[in-house]
């Protein structure tokens, strides 16, 4: 809806913002001498994919935090203060170390651990923490990809459009009950809608304990849980929906001084 | 020359975030030595609109008006930007000299760049500036090419344009009929403009069909898709991080409304 040209074919289409890592802060943020919306108001009900992440300059990534957690971003000049909408879904891919192949069984890794480390820590912890789904895609071997091409009902059950069904059920669902998607609950209406059963509440205190999750760690978990649920079709969250939701954010997690 | 006016007003709007203040374009005609000067903290750009203007007038057959020239943007403290103000600064030295009358019927706000021969320019941000005159209650002139981005906004009375004659006959028109030269008519493109967008062209969307193996990352997608969760995705090169990305967005349903 802000800012510049507009494509009419385009218009129930949701955008797709992927900028480059080159870009600059203005660009992405939004600003400017004209106060222009930048790719994250760009992409307002959409989605910013930013690709190669720890390759972007680490003050951008860091301005991203508040419109992650708000849907707003504030750009303050002398003359004028601008209040853009940033409410955007934030997809991300990295390598998992400066050359690419740590973990990959097909080339083994050239970096030194304190190289691993520098790289890693080009996106900070509450950025970090602020992703709720981290996952590992590990390069298929050549057996599975050719095997994968004669699963046909797996490439029938993807092309019937049945995933997009699925995820727009789930979405209906909870808009309808909560009035937002899972993953823009507040802590309270979570509260509210998420009581848990015993087993479940148990394992999230475990698995809190064990990853040493944060309460921001833990409020994740619950939101992905209640996707998870919303998918399965069930009003509670069982723990097993729970087990799923804590494995989708095992990516990049930093070990804990004593692991059990 | 007979029919001039002192200070002859036209309006636009500026652009400031989301919102689009309402600018008075003025034009007053004084006596001196020629010369045109635009003031109300105006862009260069905006200042290039002299030479545009002045070439637009002529070789759209009306006559540069003499004298000492002064047009106003206000307010005065908002910054003008862009080439959007050519039309009402032409448009209100045109008024302002008494060659074109301007309906009292409508409010009219304008916009558009000017080419030198007269014909309009599309601009950006015509979109939000409908939202507002809407709001407002003001028609709109604007260059042909903007006219769908005009009317996508709901504003009904919204004209485009080819060029400054055009635009002078619209400004003229004290009913909503169609002009019979170089304008259009606002209503019955508003209707094919509606049925067009009740059928919007999909583009080309990647699924996950496309996608060979990959189940836990389907998987994954699916759950971000439904719950409108944030995603990382950590991995090799060449593993398929930007394809299984660029397969979101054909899991989420269409942008619907505001």
């Amino acid at each position: 809806m802000a800012g510049h040209k507009l494509d009419a074919r385009g218009w129930t289409v949701r955008p797709f913002r992927a900028p480059h890592h080159t870009a600059s802060a203005n660009a992405i943020v939004g600003g400017g001498p004209q106060i222009r919306p930048g790719e994250i108001s760009l992409a307002h009900c959409g989605v910013l994919f930013l690709d190669e992440l720890p390759e972007f300059d680490r003050r951008v990534l860091e301005s991203l935090r508040e419109p992650m957690e708000t849907g707003l971003i504030t750009i303050a000049r002398a003359a004028a203060r601008i209040e853009l909408p940033a409410q955007f879904q934030f997809i991300a891919a990295m390598n998992p170390c400066p050359c690419g192949h740590l973990g990959d069984p097909a080339q083994s890794c050239r970096c030194s651990p304190s190289r691993i480390e520098r790289y890693r820590q080009r996106i900070s912890g509450p950025l970090l923490d602020r992703i709720d789904i981290r996952i590992e895609i590990p390069r298929l071997a050549a057996e599975e990809l050719t095997e994968a091409i004669s699963h046909r009902a797996g490439a029938q059950l993807a092309a019937s459009g049945e995933p997009a069904a699925q995820a727009l059920r789930a979405r209906s669902w909870r808009l309808q009950r909560s009035g937002c998607l899972s993953a823009r609950l507040s802590a309270a209406q979570l509260r509210s809608c998420c009581a848990l059963p015993s087993g479940a509440e148990q394992l999230l205190r475990r698995s809190a304990q064990r990853l040493a999750l944060s309460g921001r760690g833990v409020h994740r978990v619950l939101a992905l849980g209640r996707t998870i649920a919303d998918l399965a079709g069930s009003e509670t969250i069982e723990a097993a929906h729970l087990a799923e939701a804590v494995q989708l954010r095992r990516a990049l997690d930093v070990p804990p001084p004593s692991s059990s | 020359m007979a029919g001039t006016v002192s200070v002859a007003r036209v309006l636009s709007r500026a652009e400031l975030g989301l919102d689009a203040p309402l600018v008075q374009v003025e034009a007053h005609l004084g006596a001196g030595l020629p010369s045109f000067s635009i003031v109300g903290l105006p862009a260069p750009v905006v200042r290039e609109s002299r030479e545009r203007v002045r070439a637009a007038i002529l070789n759209s057959g009306f006559q540069f008006p003499a004298g000492r020239i002064t047009v106003n943007l206000a307010p005065a403290e908002l910054l003008k930007h862009g080439g959007r103000f050519d039309l009402p600064i032409a448009l209100a030295l045109l008024v302002a000299s008494g060659q074109v009358r301007a309906a009292a019927r409508w409010q009219f706000e304008c916009y558009g760049e000017l080419g030198l021969a007269g014909e309009l320019k599309p601009v950006g941000g015509i979109f939000l500036a409908a939202l507002h005159a809407r709001g407002a209650g003001h028609a709109l002139i604007v260059p042909q090419t903007n006219g769908e981005e005009a009317r996508l906004s709901g504003h009904t009375t919204a004209y485009g344009v080819l060029d400054l004659r055009a635009a002078t006959l619209r400004l003229a028109q004290s009913d909503s009929s169609c002009a019979t030269a170089g304008g259009e008519c606002a209503s019955s493109r508003a209707r094919e403009a509606a049925d067009g967008a009740a059928a919007p062209v999909p583009l080309a969307a990647h699924t996950l069909a496309d996608v060979v193996g990959h189940w836990q990352a389907k998987r994954a997608l699916i759950i971000a898709a439904a719950g409108g969760h944030s995603l990382l995705m950590v991995g090799p090169p060449g593993s398929g991080k930007s394809m299984l990305a660029a397969r979101l967005p054909a899991l989420l349903p269409a942008v619907i409304g505001q």
